[in-house]
């Protein structure tokens, strides 16, 4: 007997029960509203109630932030200035109302905390999330005394360390220190806030988020493939992908399989080969698994990236 | 083309057995892998409006089973751990191993067992679903070079332990 006549005759007595009945009786539950988000292809944002509002300006001569996008534009390629990645957290939509997203963001070099903080102000690479800080609101951060300190601009006080938009500057500014120090927040030197600690992934980061691929990344060649990561907390540690064409019909699909699941989010990885895909934009997507298999109407989190072919 | 209904018929038909014995390959028990395979079946069903193509969805339930069965192992490494510290003698085989277990069957099985999952989910599909080593890739979510790899590691630790059988 070689390999493969020994694995097949070693489940060759397994005759399993008949469970038809049984898996039809659990596909008949609707499962549509479980679904649904999947529909709203193309990252399209789900409308919920409870979307975070714009951190209130105080004085009326703030300029809009939308104006600025594209102001610093040209220092990301301009090779005197030098550029910096760094990983940025904004608000979005998420299942259960909003939530935090990272991106990783190509910022001009100079402190970091000062320069988290500038992006924070303006648009996210990906468009699907929002700028909660409007330009001015955040004026300074920098390393204390077993803290990190950040001066407010032209804003009025009165959040709470819970906030989702107080929890954006302390898991950016905590992300791009590479430690958790508890964040404080002044307006003229007075402290407001804090010192306020992260609040736990689970509570305020969407459940699965994308690192790479970024926005917009091309990709070309005939070994053309997408090395795609991100962090999830996602049952069973699995973490199902999608690629979808500019219609909306999937191309590609399969699963990544994250470090764990449980307690908080875990690194997950896969790569996927794009080299015969027709040239075009597609979208990228992850999604966390759904415990009832779509029986339920489980909440699921998803995170997209638009993606080129050339 | 198949409403979602149908095509779990038909797919059940069609895979029903060959499906469970594949998870059997990957977490020995048979009542863990009817469960397993149940699961991606009502999965499956759920898809299909995307999947629409009974290919596409057999691709779908192997890579779903094979998904679940890692983590049935998972979860039954947990309750085992568990049920060692209160019994730390419980190394009979249950009912279910039981019924499975004659003599060179369940030398293969064992064999499998210990091997690092993911050598042994490339020698499942490999040499029980016989898929190639593209298929394997994209199952698993691997390069092919991974699967080179643990096909060849797989099949070399298989082989001593085996080597009565073989």
């Amino acid at each position: 007997m070689d390999l493969q006549e020994l694995i097949h005759d070693a489940v060759a007595g397994v005759e399993p029960t008949d469970r038809l009945a049984a898996i039809q009786a659990r596909a008949a539950t609707p499962a549509g509203a479980a679904r649904r988000w999947w529909y709203a292809a193309g990252g399209v944002a789900l409308a919920t109630a409870a979307a975070v509002t714009v951190v209130a300006v105080v004085s009326d001569d703030t300029p809009d932030p939308g104006h600025h996008h594209g102001e610093h534009d040209m220092t990301a390629d301009d090779p005197a200035v030098g550029t910096q990645l760094l990983p940025i957290y904004f608000v979005g939509d998420a299942a259960d109302g909003s939530r935090l997203y990272r991106e990783f963001d190509e910022v001009p070099a100079g402190d970091p905390l000062e320069a988290a903080l500038a992006r924070m102000q303006r648009p996210s690479t990906d468009p699907d999330y929002q700028v909660v800080w409007p330009q001015g609101t955040l004026e300074s951060a920098r390393l204390g005394d077993g803290t990190i300190d950040v001066e407010l601009g032209d804003v009025r006080t009165g959040f709470r360390a819970e906030d989702l938009e107080v929890q954006e500057v302390v898991y950016t500014l905590q992300a791009v220190a590479g430690e958790r120090l508890p964040v404080r927040f002044l307006q003229d030197g007075e402290p407001v806030l804090g010192p306020v600690d992260a609040a736990p992934e689970l509570d305020v980061l969407n459940l699965v988020s994308i690192s790479d691929p970024g926005e917009g990344t091309a990709y070309e060649g005939p070994r053309a493939s997408i090395l795609a990561r991100g962090r999830a907390s996602s049952f069973e540690a699995t973490v199902p992908w999608e690629i979808r064409d500019d219609r909306g019909e999937v191309v590609r699909e399969g699963f990544a399989t994250a470090e764990g699941w449980q307690d908080h989010l875990y690194p997950w990885q896969t790569r996927v080969d794009v080299s015969d895909l027709p040239a075009g934009f597609y979208t990228f997507v992850v999604e966390t698994a759904d415990p009832s298999g779509g029986a339920e109407q489980s909440l699921l989190f998803t995170d997209t990236r638009t993606i080129i072919v050339r | 083309m198949w409403t979602a209904d149908e095509a779990l018929v038909q797919l059940y038909a069609a895979h029903w057995r060959q499906l469970v014995r594949l998870s059997v390959l990957l977490v020995r028990d048979q009542g863990t892998a009817e469960e397993v395979v149940q699961d991606a079946f009502v999965a499956v069903h759920g898809r299909w409006d995307r999947l629409r193509d009974p290919d596409r969805a057999l691709a779908y339930l192997r890579q779903t089973v094979v998904n679940r069965s890692r983590s049935a192992l998972r979860h039954q490494a947990v309750v085992d751990r568990h049920a060692a510290r209160r019994t730390p003698s419980a190394d009979e085989p249950g009912a279910d191993q039981a019924a499975l277990a004659t003599g060179r069957r369940a030398a293969v099985l064992d064999a499998l067992r210990a091997l690092p999952d993911r050598q042994r989910e490339v020698l499942a599909l490999r040499y029980y679903l016989d898929l190639s080593e593209s298929e394997i890739a994209e199952t698993l979510g691997i390069s092919r070079g991974a699967v080179k790899s643990h096909a060849s590691r797989g099949a070399a630790a298989l082989r001593p332990l085996l080597e009565k059988e073989l």
